[in-house]
């Protein structure tokens, strides 16, 4: 489906579901993933009032991520984290099939920034910086104290011994030799920590994914890849050094202090946890960085996407096993 | 030293982007987002290149080197000798506690990052 094709359908939507006369504006494809499309419009109503809306659908070619859940599980979890305290965008409106849009939900659409690299440099968001990492915390403790009831979207489970096993394997399968690699998944297996209590994980919670405005983080966004699991995996992934764009020196994010993140968690109602178990979290987020680096890798290189941007994130391999190596060695800034 | 992606496919997949999208002589203005994120992607891909053939040769003898050294083995085929660390790695021959072990893989990591990703925060922890 082309921009044209979207836009006959979200007019057509638009006029049985907002009124006859209301028409749809400024239709923007924004940078997405390779498996999503994200848009962004604007809805005006009869009285020419303008409220702008996201959509979000799946990529009718995309790699299909098959630990990815439906667009329409997504909007669920969405509606179940708003009632859970969490800031998400409202969502509006879940694609029927007969809306001619595929798997696809449509939200309010959020004011602010998604690029880490503005986040973490511009003075606009100096505050924000000092305190985004508490933010995060209360965010995390909310999303893992939200009820796991009868009525709520099927989600895939998994824990942190689950993925070390999946990854694991997907690296067998490219029969590649890279030792600190298979290092890493020894190791993790030797020391992995006692299982937690399980609950709703988020499973993507790092820049890019949160809305940031000058007072802080406004919105949680991109949760296609929740899961039942650890809630330390949420909190070890979002240290990843990665996502730190060159500010090792700041745990969460390249912001803020664990410290900060775990004491805003806890005082959030959120569980305690050893230090050492999320240091563990973090490693395994890391090595699964390494491995989605080669999957990456793979679809160019078996012609599934042939973009140079998938085979360039294959040479980001290496900054995760240098992190992996800091990680087991127990280095400062790790 | 490792390969994926190798010199010859970075240089057709930026060989790609720029027959396909760069080639329609589009102006900056013109240039979608998309094809202005994949230039600079095509334009890091091929400085990559660079330091990668500058750095093969002697990153590739120092690996050697250095498993050989590792390995007490006399073989000479840098794949060959990676797939032994590996095996040994997974059989629990080697650990976090053998001798050498982590010098020499962050040694080798170093000499990579420095040709993928020379500006990379985790190569001065």
């Amino acid at each position: 489906m082309n921009a044209a094709d979207i836009l006959k359908a979200l007019v057509r939507l638009c006029k049985a579901l907002v009124a006859k006369g209301a028409g749809v504006s400024g239709l923007t494809r924004l940078s997405g993933g390779a498996s999503q499309e994200t848009w962004r419009f604007h809805i005006i109503d009869t009285d020419q009032s303008e409220h702008a809306f996201i959509l979000r659908r799946r990529a009718e070619f995309g790699p299909r991520n098959d630990e990815a859940i439906t667009l329409a599980t997504e909007a669920g979890l969405l509606q179940h984290a708003l009632l859970g305290g969490v800031c998400v965008p409202k969502v509006a409106y879940i694609c029927m099939p007969n809306d001619g849009l595929g798997d696809a939900f449509i939200m309010d659409f959020i004011e602010g920034q998604t690029v880490a690299r503005k986040i973490l440099r511009d003075d606009h968001y100096r505050a924000a910086r000092s305190i985004l990492a508490r933010h995060c915390g209360t965010q995390l403790a909310k999303i893992h104290a939200i009820p796991i009831t009868h009525n709520f979207p099927a989600l895939p489970q998994s824990d942190g011994m689950d993925q070390l096993a999946r990854y694991e394997e997907i690296y067998r399968s490219f029969r590649v030799n890279r030792p600190i690699i298979e290092l890493s998944f020894a190791w993790l297996s030797k020391t992995a920590p006692s299982p937690s209590a399980q609950t709703l994980v988020h499973g993507d919670f790092r820049n890019g994914n949160l809305i940031v405005g000058e007072e802080g983080l406004r919105a949680v966004l991109d949760w296609e890849l929740a899961h039942i699991g650890d809630p330390r995996e949420d909190i070890g992934w979002m240290c990843v050094n990665s996502w730190r764009f060159g500010q090792a020196q700041k745990p969460v994010g390249g912001f803020g202090s664990l410290e900060d993140l775990l004491q805003a968690y806890e005082a959030a109602g959120g569980a305690v946890f050893r230090l050492a178990d999320i240091k563990w979290f973090q490693a395994l987020g890391s090595l699964k960085w390494a491995i989605m680096c080669l999957i990456m890798f793979q679809a160019f290189k078996t012609g599934v996407d042939p973009s140079i941007e998938r085979a360039m994130i294959g040479r980001r391999t290496s900054e995760a096993e240098i992190d992996l190596l800091n990680l087991m060695e127990g280095r400062a800034f790790a | 030293m490792h390969n994926s992606p190798s010199v010859a496919e970075l240089l057709q997949g930026v060989t790609t982007f720029l027959n396909t999208v760069a080639s329609l002589q589009l102006t900056e203005d013109q240039l979608s987002e998309h094809a202005q994120f994949h230039a600079r992607v095509s334009a890091n891909a091929l400085a990559l290149v660079a330091r990668d053939v500058a750095a093969r040769p002697i990153n590739e003898d120092q690996a050697i080197a250095l498993y050989r050294d590792l390995l007490q083995s006399d073989e000479t085929d840098l794949a060959t000798l990676e797939r032994a660390v590996c095996a040994h790695i997974r059989t629990g021959a080697f650990d976090l506690e053998t001798q050498n072990l982590m010098v020499v893989l962050r040694t080798c990591a170093q000499a990579q990052l420095r040709v993928d990703q020379p500006n990379y925060s985790g190569l001065g922890v």
